[in-house]
């Protein structure tokens, strides 16, 4: 073993323009797939970032008919629908459904949670200005974290706890128009409700100036309408069980929704078909390259021990084992991929940092390049294998070097 | 005196596509430590192809080698060749020396393989390199040197290992007579102390002086010539 690696050694030193052909070979190779599964890795990283936050959740509706120039929602009606009503975006009125189709969604295995809501807009009373109030559960964070509000959007204040009656959370800019702080009061149907905690719940598809508990957003609402809720719900905020299965998750909650009708973000289907495509072209991408480097460095080490036929039947002739020699090409094929693949890898990681502002100042600002050990690895072991493969081949030569030839050659 | 080499019904033909060639048949002789032994035969009749079998690199035809108590045909591939590696040493006709490697690298070629410390290597191999007058040249290349200096790298590769037994062919064939005498000169110890024997292979360029017995190949038979010992080298 270390005669073999002497002796591979030696003969790599010994032939240097074959040498530093093949090793660039592996060091263009390794750079070109290094340097693009780097790029491509931080775009895709910054891009499931983004996806991730505003993609994998989404809230479901049913929108009213549009009869006239009124909204009339078909069930309960407001007693002034001209003002007040049940929505999920500014102009969408949406229709009432039944609480637990909140239950139902949850049971679709592509989604993680999902809980009801209830937005209803209000007339102010004293001063007619209109605002928003949202009804929740506030225990079901998995679900409300995306959508509409948690505590950790708390900046003031406390959050609302599932057992808390007769206090309400406002949103951060509701907040300042009324010059509201902790402990202010609110007047919702006429009722006065002191503010517990100022919330800033930045871009979701949800948005209300005033959250309560379920049952106080529910007996405020019963008092503008024309009959009492039962059980009912207008909006369902549902997380999707991670990116993969968003898609499916929104199709299946459709379904259960008459007239359904899906809020999201929608750049995450794009993106995660984008996405889609750049890893399955990078595996492809890297496969070719993988093979090139395999028929170069196979090629370039059979001429290698064709060049060395007389040498190695004299070799056996002296009494070298096939399996020594074997062991010798071997070795020197790896020492060329192994390092070879190293600075290549080197010189990716250089290329990719020195690319990356110029390919997107975005994805540059956003920070460091992603580089993780498992494709270091990955690479290392893909590029020794082509060379462990590239060094057994000429196997045959080296066993058809019969060292019985010795005895009469008599070139020199 | 103990035998160290037992040649037995030897025979060789080579099939090439649609011609045998016999080369030679019944060939049977003995070799002791301390003997030189010459086979003289005009070019063709088979010398460097009983040399090659004598040394496990071919495979005979029909009969028996025995060489150290081992039977040769029995042996395998690799078992041959740590055969070669310990006990025998051979003298191409050609030389055979690696063109990119030194003088010093083409004798501890030799030495490889076998779990010798570098250091000890190169110790020996230019120890041997020395003692045949190449103490200067160990990092030349064949092609830097002169072919009768060729000739002592190879008779070196040859004498490191401590053989038992010395395969020579045509030592002295394209060197002058008077560096001729100095390489068989240089074989001789090892012989003379009993340690090796040497077997030479010559068309006739070679002093049978040097010889304790002369052995001739001709018609694809071996006979004895002028031998102290009276060998068993039959006519067929
Ligand atoms: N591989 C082979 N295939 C067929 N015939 C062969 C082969 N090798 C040798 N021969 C034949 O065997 C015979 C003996 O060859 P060999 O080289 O042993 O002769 P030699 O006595 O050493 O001759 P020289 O003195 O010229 O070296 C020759 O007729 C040769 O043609
Ligand atoms: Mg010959």
């Amino acid at each position: 073993m270390n005669d073999s690696l002497r002796c591979a050694v030696r003969e790599l030193l010994r032939r240097p323009g074959r040498s530093l052909a093949t090793l660039f070979g592996y060091i263009l190779g390794a750079a070109f797939v290094f340097a693009l599964t780097l790029l491509l890795k931080t775009d895709m990283l910054v891009k499931g970032d983004i996806i991730n936050y505003m993609g994998t959740h989404f809230v479901a509706f049913s929108p009213a008919a549009y009869s006239g120039d009124a909204l009339v929602p078909t069930e309960q009606s407001p007693l002034d629908p001209q003002n007040e009503t049940f929505f999920a975006e500014p102009m969408v009125v949406t229709r009432l459904l039944p609480k637990s189709l909140a239950g139902k969604i949850s049971e679709i295995p592509e989604v993680l949670a999902a809980t009801p809501f209830l937005l209803f807009r209000f007339k102010q009373g004293q001063d007619g200005h209109v605002f928003s109030v949202g009804g929740f559960e506030p225990g079901d964070t998995a679900a409300l974290h995306g959508t509409a509000a948690t505590s950790r959007d708390i900046i003031a204040g406390a959050f609302l706890q599932p057992g808390d009656r007769g206090v309400v959370l406002v949103e951060e800019t509701y907040a300042l128009m009324w010059n509201l702080k902790v402990g202010s009061v609110v007047n919702v149907a006429d009722t006065l409700f002191p503010v517990i905690g100022i919330v800033r719940p930045g871009v979701r598809p949800v948005r209300a100036d005033v959250f309560m508990n379920w049952p106080d957003a529910e007996a405020m609402i019963n008092q503008r309408l024309s009959a009492p809720l039962q059980q009912q719900a207008n909006l369902f905020l549902v997380e999707s069980a991670g990116l993969h299965n968003h898609e499916t998750a929104m199709k299946k909650v459709e379904k259960l929704m008459p007239d359904g009708m899906i809020n999201t973000f929608n750049c995450s289907v794009p993106a995660i078909e984008v996405m889609g495509i750049s890893s399955k072209t990078l595996r492809l991408i890297t496969l070719v390259v993988l093979v090139i480097i395999l028929i170069y460095a196979a090629n370039s080490q059979w001429a290698s021990v064709v060049e060395r036929h007389r040498d190695i039947a004299i070799l056996r002739a002296l009494g070298w084992k096939t399996s020594s020699i074997l062991q010798q090409i071997v070795i020197e094929a790896l020492l060329l991929a192994v390092t070879g693949t190293m600075i290549g890898m080197v010189t990716g990681y250089v290329i990719a940092y020195l690319a990356l502002p110029a390919i997107s100042p975005t994805l540059a600002a956003g920070g460091a390049l992603a580089f993780d050990w498992a494709t270091l690895a990955f690479n290392l072991a893909a590029f020794s294998s082509a060379g462990l493969l590239a060094g057994a081949l000429p196997v045959f030569q080296i066993v058809s070097a019969d060292p019985a030839m010795v005895i009469r050659n008599s070139a020199q | 005196m103990n035998v160290l080499l037992k040649v037995e019904g030897l025979e060789k033909t080579f099939s090439t596509r649609n011609s045998v060639t016999e080369v030679f048949k019944n060939v049977s002789f003995e070799i002791s430590p301390g003997e030189v032994v010459v086979i003289k035969g005009r070019s063709g009749e088979g010398k460097s192809t009983m040399l090659g079998i004598l040394s496990g690199l071919d495979r005979q035809t029909a009969g028996s080698v025995v060489f150290a108590g081992e039977r040769l045909e029995s042996m395998t591939v690799s078992e041959l060749a740590e055969l070669r590696a310990q006990k025998i040493g051979m003298i191409f006709q050609s030389f055979n020396l690696i063109g990119s490697w030194t003088a010093l690298e083409n004798v501890e070629a030799v030495l490889m393989h076998r779990g010798i410390s570098p250091v000890q290597r190169r110790q020996k191999a230019q120890a041997v390199l020395h003692e045949l007058g190449l103490g200067e040249r160990l990092d030349n290349y064949p092609t830097e040197l002169s072919v009768g200096q060729q000739q002592r790298v190879a008779v070196a590769r040859t004498l490191v290992n401590d053989p038992l037994l010395i395969l020579a062919d045509e030592p002295t064939g394209d060197v002058d007579a008077e560096t001729a005498r100095e390489v068989v000169e240089l074989l001789l110890p090892r012989v003379r102390n009993g340690s090796a024997a040497l077997l030479v292979a010559t068309h006739g360029a070679f002093d049978l002086n040097y010889a304790d017995r002369v052995l001739t190949l001709a018609n694809r038979c071996l006979v004895a010539e002028n031998g102290r010992s009276q060998d068993k080298g039959v006519p067929a």
